[in-house]
């Protein structure tokens, strides 16, 4: 079998696979702890094996209990806290709940290269009032910043320093600052990243009233 | 129980598997062991046939990139500009990427995004398509359209879908929009050239169009090349202290490096750049200097040509000797004295040279860069007494040969000159020899490390370091902060360290 991570291009090249080799796949997103979960037991659903199927909790439980005082420790200090992001397709969806496990609101979404079906489950995955934009310029990137006012923007190298010129911190969603952030304890990584953006002390001497 | 966290050692996978506990600050980089296997276990030599970039049709390890990038880099200069780059969006996303790498700075870019059928039917509709928004969104007071090789090679006629967009434009938006727009069109396709030659024909282009002839304004006028914002400010010290107004095309210093401070105007511009009424002013100048004779070399000449105003074309001001020409030239162009404060300035640096000679003479040094850049850098180390034995440039100029032999002629050296080669055939050169500090830009940090010489990081592409954008090599003060760099890189590695504190 094939177990997809990136669900955009990845499933034009599974879908040949499968109809010319008849090796079958699955759609598992390895970002957050819910859904790595999910991956691990849908990888055994899928081989049937009892034994792969313990495993599978055996590695959940032990991964949970290795990684959650960290967790517990950001999602403390970035509870209530807005996020807006600009990331492939199949980030702005999976990535919904990933920052639900940290406590935080996405307020808005962008994609480049998105297909219909990635804004069908942005749309499922979405919170009511979330705002897309499809294929933003620099522009509207701004205007969203304006209207929303993220305390975090997640996107890539060339946005990440229009974003910071309008005092909002960011975090490289595509190669990562201090990566990798998959899987359980990827996840340490990407709330230490998180939390670092928010928390820099950097942003507090910008707002500054006197010297504005 | 104990914890197997070496704070400040490496964590194997096993070691990572056993932990009985993330630590608040996740695993980070310096503690991961990421083992590397190398294919083979000694250094081969590739085939020395291949060598020679002349004796191959592929390109290995390219020292520079396409020829819209230069173009994009001077237009990033002026005020209020956005480059309109006809062509598809991969050759805007990289250009966008590298200034972001190297300067840390948002830039906008827009483009026709050609596709398929663009490339059939030519770039037409996209051009006027994209000249209507980025006029009713962005208000520029400058576009700069850039060809790429997709549409020269279609052969979209840019000066007749210039006129056709402004005759429709006009009507749509109204003369005082249309008018209050300005528009450059540079031809770059890169099959012709690379980024170098992009800046240059930059520089022809937006003198042609803008620059006219009305009263003299006793101003000099400065086309610098790809050098950096911290240069520039270098340039603008030096103008100051001669008491000499000076016009800078393309001024990067305020725009590829800008405070964060708010409120941020929308759209973000940032608030330098050279300014549309300033180049207009060009053609009233007493003199033209091009600092890089390939990068905006062309500018200066249109200038001589078409007002007769005198250009001095390079070289670089980097260290002495070229500092000493610049500043004689600036002090008989404008009847201006040498001011006192230069002259101390000078005198820092060869202050710093006399206490310095003992570790840099001798030590032979490899060189690549952009043509102009290498020859500044090589006169710069024979006049610290290095051995410039290796100089490459990924870009040929029969300028940079010329500077370079006329440099080894003076200071009797030998070097091996690889003009307009690649980092692939530098590489072998350097390896074969016994080399002691290399001066590049980050494409040859790989090397550096493989080849176990450490580098001194100058001109462009920068972007594995930070800071070296701010920071200027050119006049006096450059050459003291370019000399810091080489002495202490050469305390670093080459002298024991009880032998370093005196
Ligand atoms: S080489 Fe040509 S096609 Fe490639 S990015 Fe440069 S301009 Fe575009």
């Amino acid at each position: 079998m094939n177990v997809l991570h990136c669900q955009r291009s990845c499933t034009y090249i599974s879908d040949l696979i499968k109809e010319g080799f008849e090796v079958p796949y699955v759609n598992a997103s390895f970002f957050g702890i819910e859904q790595t979960a999910k991956a691990l037991r849908e990888v055994a659903e899928f081989f049937g094996s009892e034994e792969m199927k313990e495993r599978a909790e055996q590695i959940i439980e032990h991964e949970l209990e290795v990684i959650s005082p960290a967790i517990e420790f950001y999602k403390e200090r970035l509870t209530g806290k807005k996020v807006g992001m600009y990331v492939g397709g199949p980030r702005v969806w999976h990535w919904q709940r990933v920052m639900k496990e940290l406590g935080m609101k996405v307020v808005f979404g962008m994609c480049t290269f998105a297909h219909e079906d990635d804004y069908e489950k942005i749309n499922a995955r979405a919170e009511d009032g979330v705002f897309l934009v499809d294929n933003p310029n620099e522009f509207e990137i701004e205007e969203c910043l304006e209207r929303f006012k993220p305390d975090l923007f997640l996107t890539g190298l060339k946005e990440k320093y229009l974003c910071r010129k309008f005092g909002v911190p960011t975090v490289n969603s595509h190669s990562y600052e201090k990566g990798p952030y998959a899987c359980f304890r990827g996840m340490v990584n990407f709330a230490r990243d998180i939390y670092e953006g928010v928390y820099a002390p950097a942003w507090k001497f910008v707002r500054d009233e006197d010297f504005i | 129980m104990t914890t197997p966290l070496k704070l400040n050692g490496r964590l194997t996978i096993e070691d990572l598997n056993s932990l009985p506990e993330i630590p608040i600050e996740g695993i980070t980089y310096d503690q991961m062991y990421i083992e590397k296997q190398p294919i083979c276990p000694e250094y081969i030599p590739p085939d020395q046939d291949i060598i020679p970039s002349s004796k191959r049709t592929a390109v290995i390890d390219p020292g520079r990139i396409c020829m819209p990038f230069g173009a994009m880099w001077a237009a990033v200069g002026v005020h209020k500009c956005i480059p309109f780059v006809q062509g598809a969006q991969g050759c805007t996303t990289y250009p966008r990427y590298t200034f972001s790498r190297i300067f840390r700075e948002p830039v906008s870019i827009a483009t026709a995004s050609f596709h398929e059928d663009t490339a059939v039917f030519g770039g037409r509709k996209n051009f006027i398509d994209g000249l209507r928004n980025l006029i009713i969104r962005y208000h520029p007071e400058i576009i700069a359209i850039i060809t790429v090789c997709s549409s020269e090679i279609i052969g979209d006629d840019m000066e007749g879908f210039l006129e056709e967009a402004q005759e429709e434009l006009e009507e749509e938006l109204g003369p005082e929009v249309l008018d209050g727009v300005k528009f450059v069109i540079t031809h770059t396709p890169s099959f012709a050239g690379s980024h170098v030659e992009g800046y240059n024909r930059a520089a022809a282009t937006f003198l042609k169009t803008l620059a006219k002839r009305t009263t003299p304004n006793n101003k000099v006028n400065i086309i610098p090349g790809m050098i950096t914002p911290g240069d520039i400010r270098e340039i603008k010290h030096i103008l100051k202290l001669m008491d000499i107004e000076g016009t800078i095309l393309f001024d990067i210093s305020e725009t590829l490096d800008c405070p964060l401070r708010l409120p941020q105007p929308m759209p973000y511009y940032p608030k330098g750049g050279t300014r549309s009424e300033d180049i207009r002013d060009m053609g009233n100048s007493l003199m033209t200097f091009a600092l890089c004779p390939d990068q905006g070399g062309a500018g200066a000449k249109y200038l001589e040509k078409r007002f007769k105003m005198p250009a001095v074309i390079g070289p670089l001001p980097l260290g002495i000797h070229s500092t000493d020409l610049f500043i004689k030239s600036l002090a008989e162009a404008t009847g201006k004295p040498i001011a006192d404060e230069i002259k101390d300035e000078r005198g820092i640096l060869i202050d710093a040279m006399a206490d310095t000679f003992h570790y840099t003479m001798g030590m032979r040094v490899a060189i690549y860069g952009d043509p102009d850049i290498a020859a500044a850098a090589t006169r710069f180390c024979c006049e610290l007494g290095m051995e410039p034995a290796i100089v490459g440039s990924g870009t040929e100029s029969k300028q940079f040969v010329k500077d370079v032999w006329a440099t080894a002629y003076e200071y009797d050296r030998k070097p091996i000159i690889l003009n307009g080669s690649d980092m692939f055939e530098w590489e072998d050169y350097l390896k074969k020899d016994k080399i002691d500090l290399i001066l590049g830009n980050s494409k040859a940090a790989n090397v550096s490390k493989e080849a176990d010489v450490p580098l001194v990081r100058i001109g462009f592409p920068i972007y594995d370091r930070l800071g070296y954008q701010r920071r200027a090599y050119v006049g006096y003060r450059g050459g003291e902060y370019l000399l810091d760099l080489i002495v202490n890189t050469i305390l670093d590695s080459k002298f024991p360290d009880d032998r370093v504190q005196q």
